[in-house]
C-alpha cells in the first residue's frame, strides 16, 4: 500500500471510529436489548420473542402499518410539490437563488420543535387560523389536529425542504446545454422534459424519495405533538414504552423493527425506481 | 403564454415557501399574542411573554447545556468529517470506494434520532453506567457529522489541490502548508460546518429525549417537558428566539462566508 | 553545477506504467521539453522530479547529489503549475514572498526579492492585487515569479500556456525563453504542443507509453525522428506500410517500390516509410531527379491559409503534399493531373 493509500485511512480512521462506536456499538446493543425477556414476556436465552409480541397483537400492527401509510404518504406528496418548486428554482441564479435556498435552509435549522407549535396553532379547530373561518360558518371543523391528514400535512412540510434542495442539486447537475442541444433537434418543451430532463433527474428522484420517506418514518416531533396518543407510531411507540410503561426490551424490539422496515422500505424503492435509471 | 406560465410558477413558489415558513412566522406572531392560552385569536401586542421566560431560571440553564453539548458535539463533528473529507478529495486518494465510502460516513442521517437515542442509553444500561453528559453529546455528535461532511465536501470541490504542492515546491512543509495554505482556505466551510451542526444540534429534540437528566436538560428538553405540562403563548416566545439566532446564523454565514449549502 | 539526472526511473499506478524506465540527462543551463501525446508519462515524470510522487524504482541526482527520497520542500526546485495554483487568499507580493517567508528571511528581504520578480516578469507594480483581480497571462507571471523567487536549482513548468488564448501563448514563448536565457536557469517544460516545444526548447524529450522515445534538438527530432512514433508524432506526414527489399528499398503491398532511408533493417523485414507532407513536390511536370515518383490525380484541396494541403490519388495510395500558399507553386483543383514526388532522403523507414 502506498503512503498516499496509508495517509487517506488515516484519514478516515476519526469519522470510521465515530460511526463504529457511537453508532454501531449502540445499535449492536439495542439490538442485544431487544432479544431479551421482560416484564411481560418470560423465555430464556435470545430470543425473538419481542418482535413476535409485537407482530402478533392488532394494536401494535395498527402502528406499524400507519408508520410505513404515513410516511408513503408525506413522500407521495412531497416529492411532486419539491420536483415541481426545484425546476423553478433552478433558473434561479445568484442572489436569488441564493436567497431561495437560504428560505428553504431556515426552517431546517429553526428546528421541527418550533415549527410544530406553530402547526398546533395553524391546526387548531379554534385557533386563530382556522377559528375564524370555523366561526364564519365557512367551514365546519376540520378536526386536524389528533388525525393523521394533521401529521401528514406537517410532515410534508417538514420534509420539503430537504426534498427541494436534494431534487434541486440533481437538477443544477444537468447541463444546461443537454436542452439547448434537444431544442436544436427539434424536441418541444414536453418532449425535452420526458426524454431530457426527467430521465437525467431520476437518480436525484431516487435519492430524495429514500430521504424523504426515511424522514417521514423516523419523525417523531409531529406525530408526537400533532398525532398524540391515537396515532402512535413506531418512533412514539418507543417513547412510550421508555417512558410510559418502562419496556426497554420491547421499545428496542420496537425501534429494531423501524430500522427493519426503513432498510426494507429503501430496497424496495431503490429497487422501483432503480429500474428506470439507466447508467 | 409564457408569461403566464412565469406568473403560475412564481406564484407556486410563494405559495410553498408560505407553507415551509408560514408555521415559524405564525410561531413569532404568537409569542405576542397577549392571551394566556396557546394558541388563541390575537388580542394584541405584547413583549410579556419575553419578560416571563426571565422568570423560568431552567430555560437559561437548560439554552447553556445544550450550547456545551451542540458546541462539543460540533467540534468533534467537524474534526473528523474534515480529515475524512479530506482524505475523499485528494486527488490521489483510492477512487474506488470513495463513492461508498461518503454514503458510509452519511448513514447516521438515515438512522432515526429517538434510535440513536435509544441505543446510546441502551448500551449505557448494558455497561451498567449512567447516560450523562457525554451520552448526550455522542448521540449529538454522530448525528451532525454527516451535515458537517456534506459541507466541508461542498467546500473541498472548489479546492485545488496543487496549491499544498506550490507550497511545498516553494518549502513549506506539510505542517506550514496546512497552516499557511489548506486551512485558511478551507477556513469558510469548516465555520460553516461548525455553524450548521451547532443549530442542528442546538434545535434537536429526539437526540436527547432518554439521554437527559435533571442536570443535563437541553433547552429542547425543557420546552418539551413545559408543553407537556401546560402551553402558553411564553413556549412560543422561546421558540421564536430560537428562530431569530438561527436566522442570524443564516444570514451572517451567507453575507460573511459566502457558504453555498448546494454545489 | 545544476544538473538533472534522471536513471531507470519507473512509476507504476495500479494497472499501469506511468513512467518506464526512464532514463535522461538535463544538463546545466539547458532548456529541456517533455513532449508527448496525453498519458504518456511526461506530466508524472515532472511530479517526481518536483517531488510530488516517489519513483518505483530508479534514482534522480541534481547537482550531483542524490534527491529521490528528498521530499519537495527541501529539493529547491520551483513548479510553474498547470493552474497556476496561486494562493487566492494571498496578494501577490505575499504568493511571491511565500518561498522566501518558508525559508525564515527576513521581511526586507523579501519584499525587495519579490520588487526583483516583479520586475523579471514585467509586472511592476501589481504586488497589491490579489490573483482573482489578474488576467490569465498576468496570473501565469506571477506563477512564474513566484518559482523563481526562491532562486531554485531548477525550473518545472507543466502546461503553463495550455490555459492561454493563442495570441498570448505566442508572447509567453519568447517570455519565458528571454527571462530562462537572462537568469542561466536549468529548466523543465511539460506540453503536448510539438510547436511549443521545438520553440522554445534547447533539447526536445519525446516520450510515449512511459518510455523516452528521442532526446535531441528539435531540428534533430524533426528532420532525423528515431523512432517510427517520433516520426508519426512530429509535424505531419504520410506513412506506408511495405516490406524491406534491400538497403534502402521497400516494396509496398501493391507491388510499388520506394527508395529511401533506414539503417540496419534486413531485408523481407516489415516496415513504414514516412515522408512529411511539405516533403512532397506536386508538380504537372516529372519531376525527373527524385527515385519516388509517381502520376497522380488531386482528390481534395485543403485550404490552410498558409499552405495548401492536397490529397493526391497515385499508384492506389493516398498522399497529402503541403504546399505553401505562395505565387511561385503551383495550384491545382480538384480532379487536376500531375506528378508528386519525393527524395529518398526525405524517405525514412522504420521497423514495425
Amino acid at each position: 500500500m502506498s503512503a498516499a493509500r496509508t495517509l487517506d485511512w488515516l484519514l478516515l480512521l476519526p469519522s470510521l471510529l465515530l460511526l463504529a462506536l457511537l453508532m454501531g456499538l449502540p445499535l449492536a446493543a439495542m439490538l442485544a436489548t431487544s432479544l431479551q425477556p421482560n416484564v411481560l414476556l418470560s423465555f430464556t436465552g435470545p430470543a425473538l420473542d419481542n418482535y413476535s409480541y409485537l407482530l402478533s397483537r392488532g394494536y401494535y400492527l395498527q402502528v406499524i402499518w400507519r408508520t410505513l401509510r404515513m410516511a408513503g404518504e408525506t413522500t407521495l406528496f412531497a416529492i411532486p410539490l419539491g420536483y415541481l418548486a426545484a425546476m423553478l428554482l433552478r433558473n434561479l441564479s445568484g442572489r436569488a437563488g441564493n436567497l431561495a435556498i437560504m428560505g428553504l435552509t431556515f426552517p431546517i435549522l429553526a428546528g421541527p420543535l418550533t415549527v410544530v407549535l406553530g402547526w398546533m396553532a395553524l391546526l387548531a379547530d379554534g385557533g386563530p387560523f382556522l377559528g375564524p373561518l370555523v366561526e364564519a360558518g365557512l367551514i365546519s371543523p376540520p378536526r386536524l389536529l389528533g388525525s393523521e391528514a394533521g401529521v401528514v400535512i406537517s410532515l410534508v412540510q417538514f420534509v420539503l425542504p430537504f426534498t427541494v434542495l436534494t431534487l434541486y442539486t440533481g437538477l443544477r447537475q444537468i447541463q444546461p446545454q443537454m436542452h439547448e442541444a434537444a431544442q436544436s433537434l427539434g424536441a418541444s418543451g414536453t418532449a425535452r422534459f420526458l426524454h431530457v430532463t426527467l430521465p437525467l433527474s431520476l437518480p436525484s428522484v431516487l435519492s430524495a424519495t429514500i430521504i424523504t420517506f426515511s424522514l417521514a418514518a423516523s419523525s417523531f416531533i409531529s406525530p408526537h405533538y400533532l398525532g398524540g396518543a391515537g396515532q402512535l407510531t413506531l418512533t412514539t411507540l418507543v417513547s412510550q414504552f421508555i417512558m410510559a410503561t418502562f419496556n426497554a426490551e420491547l421499545a428496542a424490539a420496537a425501534a429494531g423493527l423501524l430500522l427493519l422496515l426503513m432498510l426494507a422500505s429503501v430496497v424496495v424503492i431503490t429497487a422501483v425506481i432503480g429500474r428506470f435509471v439507466r447508467p | 403564454m409564457k408569461m403566464f406560465g412565469k406568473l403560475a410558477g412564481g406564484l407556486y413558489l410563494v405559495l410553498l415557501y408560505l407553507f415551509v415558513a408560514g408555521p415559524l412566522l405564525f410561531v413569532i406572531a404568537t409569542s405576542f399574542n397577549p392571551a394566556t392560552s396557546f394558541p388563541a385569536r390575537f388580542e394584541g401586542l405584547t413583549l410579556s411573554w419575553y419578560a416571563a421566560i426571565l422568570q423560568r431560571p431552567e430555560f437559561l440553564s437548560a439554552a447553556g447545556t445544550s450550547a456545551l453539548v451542540a458546541a462539543l458535539a460540533s467540534t468533534v463533528a467537524v474534526l473528523v468529517a474534515f480529515l475524512a473529507a479530506y482524505a475523499l478529495s485528494r486527488r490521489s486518494g483510492g477512487a474506488g470506494g470513495r463513492g461508498a465510502m461518503a454514503t458510509l460516513l452519511a448513514s447516521p442521517l438515515l438512522v432515526p434520532q429517538v434510535v440513536i437515542s435509544l441505543a446510546i442509553l441502551q448500551l449505557a444500561s448494558a455497561w451498567g453506567v449512567g447516560t450523562g453528559f457525554w451520552g448526550l453529546v455522542a448521540a449529538h455528535a454522530v448525528y451532525v457529522m454527516p451535515f458537517a461532511l456534506r459541507l466541508i465536501l461542498t467546500g473541498l470541490a472548489r479546492f485545488d489541490f496543487a496549491v499544498e504542492e506550490a507550497s511545498r515546491s516553494l518549502g513549506g512543509g506539510w505542517l506550514a502548508t496546512w497552516r499557511e495554505v489548506t486551512l485558511p482556505l478551507l477556513r469558510p466551510s469548516l465555520v460553516a460546518g461548525f455553524t450548521f451542526c451547532f443549530i442542528l444540534s442546538f434545535v434537536n429534540l429526539p437526540l436527547s429525549l432518554f439521554l437527559t437528566g435533571p442536570d443535563t436538560a437541553t433547552l429542547p428538553i425543557v420546552m418539551f417537558a413545559y408543553i407537556e405540562s401546560r402551553i402558553d403563548p411564553m413556549i412560543a416566545a422561546v421558540a421564536s428566539l430560537i428562530v431569530l439566532a438561527a436566522g442570524t446564523a443564516t444570514i451572517l454565514l451567507d453575507r460573511f462566508l459566502h457558504v453555498r449549502l448546494v454545489d | 553545477m545544476p544538473e538533472l539526472v534522471l536513471s531507470h526511473v519507473t512509476r507504476r499506478f495500479s494497472g499501469h506504467t506511468a513512467v518506464d524506465d526512464l532514463s535522461l540527462t538535463v544538463r546545466d543551463g539547458e532548456f529541456v521539453c517533455l513532449l508527448g501525446p496525453s498519458g504518456c508519462g511526461k506530466t508524472t515524470t515532472l511530479r517526481i522530479i518536483a517531488g510530488f510522487e516517489h519513483a518505483d524504482a530508479g534514482r534522480l541526482t541534481l547537482d550531483g547529489a542524490d534527491i529521490t527520497r528528498l521530499p519537495p520542500e527541501k529539493r529547491e526546485i520551483g513548479v510553474v503549475f498547470q493552474s497556476y495554483a496561486l494562493f487566492p487568499h494571498k496578494t501577490v507580493a505575499e504568493n511571491i514572498g511565500f518561498g522566501l517567508k518558508m525559508r525564515g528571511r527576513p521581511k526586507g528581504e523579501i519584499a525587495k526579492a519579490v520588487e526583483e520578480a516583479l520586475a523579471l516578469v514585467r509586472l511592476d507594480g501589481l504586488g497589491g492585487r490579489y490573483p482573482r483581480a489578474l488576467s490569465g497571462g498576468q496570473q501565469q507571471r506571477v506563477a512564474l515569479a513566484r518559482a523563481l523567487a526562491i532562486r531554485p536549482r531548477l525550473l518545472l513548468m507543466d502546461e503553463p500556456l495550455s490555459n492561454l488564448d493563442a495570441q498570448l501563448r505566442e508572447e509567453m514563448r519568447v517570455e519565458i525563453r528571454r527571462i530562462q536565457q537572462s537568469l542561466g536557469i536549468t529548466a523543465v517544460l511539460v506540453t503536448h504542443d510539438q510547436s511549443e516545444a521545438l520553440a522554445m526548447a534547447d533539447r526536445v524529450a519525446v516520450m510515449a507509453k512511459g518510455r523516452l522515445q528521442q532526446m535531441a534538438a528539435p531540428a534533430e527530432i524533426y528532420e532525423a525522428p528515431a523512432t517510427a512514433f517520433v516520426g508519426g508524432f512530429i509535424g505531419q506526414v504520410n506513412a506506408l506500410e511495405g516490406r524491406v527489399e534491400s538497403d534502402g528499398l521497400l516494396v509496398l503491398p501493391n507491388g510499388t517500390r520506394l527508395a529511401g532511408q533506414g539503417a540496419g533493417l534486413l531485408p523481407g523485414a516489415a516496415a513504414r516509410a514516412m515522408v512529411k507532407q511539405e516533403r512532397l513536390s506536386l508538380s504537372r511536370a516529372e519531376p525527373a531527379a527524385m527515385p519516388n515518383r509517381f502520376p497522380c490525380r488531386v482528390a481534395e484541396r485543403i485550404y490552410l491559409g498558409g499552405s495548401i494541403a492536397y490529397r493526391c490519388e497515385a499508384a492506389g495510395l493516398s498522399l497529402t503534399a503541403l504546399l505553401p500558399n505562395h505565387p511561385l507553386f503551383e495550384q491545382f483543383v480538384p480532379g487536376d493531373e500531375g506528378w508528386i514526388g519525393w527524395s529518398a532522403a526525405d524517405c525514412a523507414f522504420f521497423p514495425l
